[in-house]
């Protein structure tokens, strides 16, 4: 039962993790998937177009940006719709209906 | 302890919620069945359609009394429909000898004469000097103006976005939602440094063509209205970092640079030279010389609606989940129209 003596009103009910639910990204990015995206390879990821919204540079997704602006002004980087793996596999929290 | 707002409020129905219509109580496919009840709501009525014609018609049998050979052509929304009921019927005449300021008293004293506007303004002052009549029958509003080859042709390009196999199916519905956002804060209008609706389109067709899932076909946009409108608020609201990246769309693709490429004066090729730290930058699909958004000096405001609305709906979303998590009744009438309001008056026409 430790692990009920160490949650508060600040673990989310959906993702377990501390913060708000309010708060909680997983709650509501929830994709419907194609049936294609079921099997393992995706179809294009080679071709994407993949560019920085936080440096402006290619070849990496602005949550994942490496370059200094981000903790300036907006805190660490979730991985959110422009990460990679929002590119490579489904977004990491269970759909719920 | 006093007791915080609610954020989960009864709001008042919307007009586009057909009569008895359920939700689900997952508030984010309740949000995605809300765009769609929405969408079909604004899709115009044939009647509406044809009003619409008869305006331009109207307009055009004046213009070639005064330019015989004059070419009359609409804006690209409307082909594409991609009109809000309030929208101005936005007529481009292009005719060789016709240029401001003659041609807007030429064409002023000419619908007076022909008596087809219950009202008549002309801005001589604006870079692209326009008439704004109010059809007497119709009663639609419509702006004029001349030689603006721009606007014809955006119409094609709009076509073409909406065809665009991966992310045309998400054009329509955000740009009706987010058109009528900016309408009412009145952040819609580019000569009071509001965001144009050629600029929204642009801004919407980058992010729907850079959105990862979208453009490996992970995910079809159709099925995923309300978390593409929460992703979309979310990088324009509190992500995009518009002070060190701009946005550039074509037919083919969507990419950021890093403005600082254009900072020197003699080597910018842009048309209007370097662009604004503070100001949002994004190059015209037609013409990537021509930078599209530097005029819209209200970007700040609108920056900041978006994130406020991303932020009500993601709270909107979260606190309806922990109240189903926790067995209590949720009831909530409208997700989108805590974001949007669509008043009695624009629906006249309907
Ligand atoms: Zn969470
Ligand atoms: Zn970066």
């Amino acid at each position: 039962k430790d692990c009920d003596a160490s949650r508060d009103d600040r673990d989310c009910a959906f993702c377990k993790e501390h913060h708000r639910v309010m708060e909680c990204p997983g709650v509501w990015r929830q994709y419907i998937y194609t049936a294609l995206s079921s099997s393992k390879s995706v179809p294009h990821e080679k071709d994407a177009h993949i560019f920085c919204y936080e440096c402006g540079l290619e070849g990496h997704f602005g949550d994942d940006c490496p370059h200094q602006g981000r903790s300036r002004r907006r805190g660490p980087a979730r991985d959110g719709a422009f990460s990679t793996k929002s590119l490579r596999q489904e977004y990491k929290f269970e759909r719920y209906r | 302890k006093p007791k915080s707002l609610d954020i989960l409020t009864p709001l008042p129905t919307p007009p586009w919620q057909p009569k008895g219509r359920v939700y689900s109580k997952n508030l984010l496919k309740m949000l995605h069945e809300e765009i769609d009840d929405y969408i079909s709501f604004l899709i115009p009525t044939e009647a509406e359609h044809s009003m619409r014609q008869l305006t331009v018609d109207r307009i055009t049998h004046v213009v070639q009394s005064v330019w015989p050979r004059a070419e009359v052509h609409v804006f690209g929304s409307f082909e594409t429909k991609l009109y809000l009921p309030s929208s101005d019927v936005d007529v481009v005449i292009l005719e060789r000898s016709a240029y401001p300021p003659i041609c807007l008293h030429q064409l002023e004293t000419a619908v007076k004469r022909a008596g087809i506007a219950s009202k008549i303004e002309v801005i001589r002052n604006a870079k692209v000097p326009i008439i704004k009549i109010v059809d007497a029958l119709t009663k639609f509003p419509a702006d004029i103006s001349f030689n603006v080859e721009t606007g014809v042709h955006a119409a094609d390009i709009v076509k073409k976005f909406i065809d665009d196999p991966l992310s045309g199916e998400g054009l329509r519905p955000l740009l009706l939602i987010m058109k009528q956002f900016l309408l009412q804060r009145h952040l819609n209008e580019v000569f009071t440094g509001g965001l144009g609706s050629y600029a929204l389109m642009t801004l919407i067709t980058a992010f729907l063509k850079l959105h990862p899932k979208l453009q490996t076909g992970q995910i079809r946009a159709k099925d995923n209205l309300g978390v593409l409108l929460l992703d979309m608020l979310e990088l324009y609201g509190s992500q995009f970092n518009y002070e060190d990246v701009g946005i550039g769309v074509n037919l083919e693709r969507a990419w950021y640079y890093r403005k600082e490429i254009y900072q020197n004066p003699r080597t910018c090729p842009l048309q209007r030279g370097p662009p604004r730290p503070t100001a949002l930058c994004i190059l015209d699909p037609q013409d990537p010389t021509n930078e599209i958004a530097g005029a819209t000096r209200a970007w700040p405001a609108i920056r900041y609606e978006f994130m406020r609305a991303s932020r009500l709906l993601q709270g909107m979303i979260g606190a309806g989940y922990e109240r189903l998590h926790a067995g209590r009744h949720v009831n909530v009438p409208t997700l989108l129209g805590s974001i949007l309001t669509v008043r009695k008056e624009v629906m006249e026409h309907r």
